[in-house]
């Protein structure tokens, strides 16, 4: 873990470094820009569809970004991966025993951890306007929208966790430039309505003539915030190297507050080093 | 030195809003209720309570057993008697899909396991010693395992034995059954054996059923819990089996089957028993058609509960029972292990006669 913020303290470091050499471009100019990021985050979860435990992971996270900027709008698209572990927070060490033997009068003793794992994807697609602002303006404000897809997909002994969210948002973003170099950004971000698929209240997905995805998705409806509220927001830091690159961290915070078939509540947090090209 | 000044702010303003928001999670989430043998007791009922799908086909009044068992509990008893309350209290249920995983790593996971009577007594087999795939290849010539769990070979006179002991994948399935049922089709009978057929996923059963189905048909209704109340059950779903592959096999199959065929493996027998050209031969299926899904205590341990309410065609529930086969047989332990499987025996004889 100390590894990673130092890992990323000294990339920002080099890069500031690297990028006195290179011209300095107008902030915020009309582009195209794409971009990798790398990161780390935890995602905890309390289902109460399926178990009265806290179950939290620490995936590891990868994010492809794609904006695009005109004049007065600002379109996103984001495909965001997330993979890692997933154990009950404060019972981290659990193993099962099993005993084993068959007709011939051979035994086994089995003991191994009762783990899981734990996938999440997201692709989201945003359009944004941007409340009139000159070129040369420090501080830009976009209101805006965004169509996301959210699967939660925790594997293991217990079937808690899972759901896959197909929503529409409202967003605001804002940008502050520093200098030349240095800008921060923020945003908010609510669900307003949202085609939500959970476990059915029995916890099982088996349906005639339905492989195991058909099963799931059989149970998707279209919900309000009184059933699916989740807020997120964002901090990112950018750091323009020259005309075509940069990069930056990202921090993401999102609650979700699922009300069926029983309720869910989860916290998404993750931290991103990305690095970007715009063109 | 400004910007590095600033750089160095800002990483630690990521930081810190980590921790920040990481010491509001429980708020966030939700606490956790305290681990006392007393608060897992009531839950492990509750949480029956809440979801078995099967109090009314049993006729059990699970209150009572609760008031039977409350008073072994206190917040002074051990793991290990926690296990004996609860262990108790599944076996009453009758039901082979009911297990419970202690996560101590001390107390082995109770098999809610394939019950029999034996001298008026409710006994957990824990062995399967009336069958032995290994054995039965030997009958065999050419025997070849397709996927994990489906297996087939040729037996004399043009006959073949067909295994299965699972579900994989349904494509897989599909691929897979094409081929088998195009190598048997000029076979003069099968020998499906589902002595081994242990579990999986019921939509693939179906589809199995209709490699041997000749015309399509009603074969069982479910409906599962949706509530918490004992009544509350989704709607009924009707599941069919319709002729599948190219060349669905319709001639004579006898299907050999035990006190371990169970689950999916049940549910498959339960739709190949509405065709006339299919007998079965073996032992009761085990009688524990509906899913089980696994659930959870505050001390971590797990325990699966059957959330659903199986019924063959005219309505009737084999759930504790298990299905008949039309001619009883089995093979004795000391059969199998002189590498004799009396059942297949018959089962050649009789597709020969």
């Amino acid at each position: 873990m100390k590894l990673k913020w130092i890992f990323a303290a000294l990339l920002l470091t080099s890069v500031t470094t690297f990028a006195q050499n290179y011209e300095i471009r107008p902030w915020m100019p009309l582009e195209n820009r794409i971009g990798l990021a790398l990161g780390i985050g935890s995602v905890t979860y309390l289902d109460k569809n399926s178990s009265p435990l806290v179950y939290q992971s620490k995936p590891k996270n990868l994010r492809l970004f794609y904006n695009l900027e005109s004049n007065t709008f600002l379109f996103s698209v984001d495909f965001d991966m997330r993979v890692g572990s997933n154990i009950p927070k404060y019972h981290k060490d659990r193993t099962l025993f099993f005993q084993e033997e068959d007709y011939k009068g051979n035994s086994e003793d089995k003991k191994f951890p009762a783990g899981g794992s734990f996938l999440a994807g997201r692709i989201s697609l945003g359009a944004y306007y941007k409340i009139s602002s000159t070129q040369e303006s420090t501080f830009k404000v976009a209101v805006g929208g965004r169509i996301m897809n959210e699967l939660f997909y925790p594997q293991g002994w217990n079937t808690g966790g899972m759901f896959n969210a197909l929503s529409l948002s409202s967003e605001a973003l804002t940008q502050h430039r520093f200098d030349n170099h240095h800008q921060v950004t923020a945003s908010l971000r609510i669900p307003l309505v949202a085609q939500l698929t959970r476990l059915p209240y029995d916890n099982t997905v088996a349906a005639p003539e339905k492989n195991q995805v058909n099963g799931f998705f059989r149970n998707a409806k279209w919900v309000g915030p009184s059933k699916f509220l989740a807020p997120a927001m964002t901090l990112g830091y950018n750091y323009q190297i020259n005309s075509h690159w940069g990069t930056g961290l990202n921090y993401e915070l999102a609650w979700y507050n699922i009300q069926t078939p029983q309720p869910m509540k989860a916290m998404s947090q993750s931290l991103l080093a990305n690095l970007h090209h715009q063109f | 030195m400004k910007n590095r000044n600033l750089i160095y702010s800002l990483v630690f303003a990521f930081v810190g809003s980590t921790f920040m928001m990481a010491s509001c999670e429980e708020e966030l989430i939700g606490p956790e209720k305290a681990n006392t043998p007393t608060n897992n007791f009531e839950l492990f009922w509750k949480t029956f309570d809440e979801h078995y799908g099967l109090f009314e086909v049993k006729n059990i009044d699970w209150k009572a057993i609760h008031d039977q068992f409350r008073s072994k509990i206190n917040d002074q008893i051990t793991d290990e008697e926690l296990y004996s309350v609860l262990s108790d209290m599944l076996v009453l249920l009758n039901d082979n899909h009911l297990n419970l995983y202690p996560t101590n790593g001390t107390l082995p996971v109770f098999p809610g396991g394939v019950l029999s009577y034996r001298n008026g007594k409710l006994e957990i087999l824990k062995v399967q010693d009336d069958y032995d795939l290994e054995v039965d290849k030997t009958y065999t010539s050419g025997y070849q395992q397709l996927t994990e769990n489906i297996g087939y070979g040729k037996l004399p006179n043009n006959l073949a034995y067909v295994n299965i002991k699972g579900t994989d994948g349904l494509k897989q399935v599909e691929n897979q059954m094409e081929k088998i049922m195009a190598d048997i089709a000029d076979t003069q009978g099968v020998v499906l054996d589902i002595r081994g057929f242990y579990g999986g996923y019921d939509p693939v059963s179906q589809y199995l059923a209709g490699c041997f189905a000749s015309s399509r048909k009603l074969y069982m209704t479910t409906r599962k819990r949706n509530g918490p109340a004992h009544g509350d059950f989704t709607e009924i779903m009707e599941w069919y089996v319709t002729p599948k592959t190219a060349k669905p096999y319709t001639k004579s199959v006898i299907m050999l089957t035990s006190r371990f065929t169970q689950s999916a493996g049940e549910t498959f027998a339960l739709a190949m028993k509405q065709f006339d050209h299919i007998i079965t031969l073996g032992d009761t299926t085990a009688g524990s058609f509906s899913d089980n899904p696994n659930f959870e205590l505050y001390n971590s341990w797990m325990f699966s509960v059957s959330v659903g309410d199986y019924r063959a065609p005219d309505g009737i529930s084999y759930e504790g029972t298990g299905l008949l086969p039309d001619k009883y047989a089995k093979t004795a332990k000391s059969d199998l292990l002189n590498g004799k499987d009396i059942v297949l025996e018959k089962a050649i004889q009789l597709l020969n006669q």
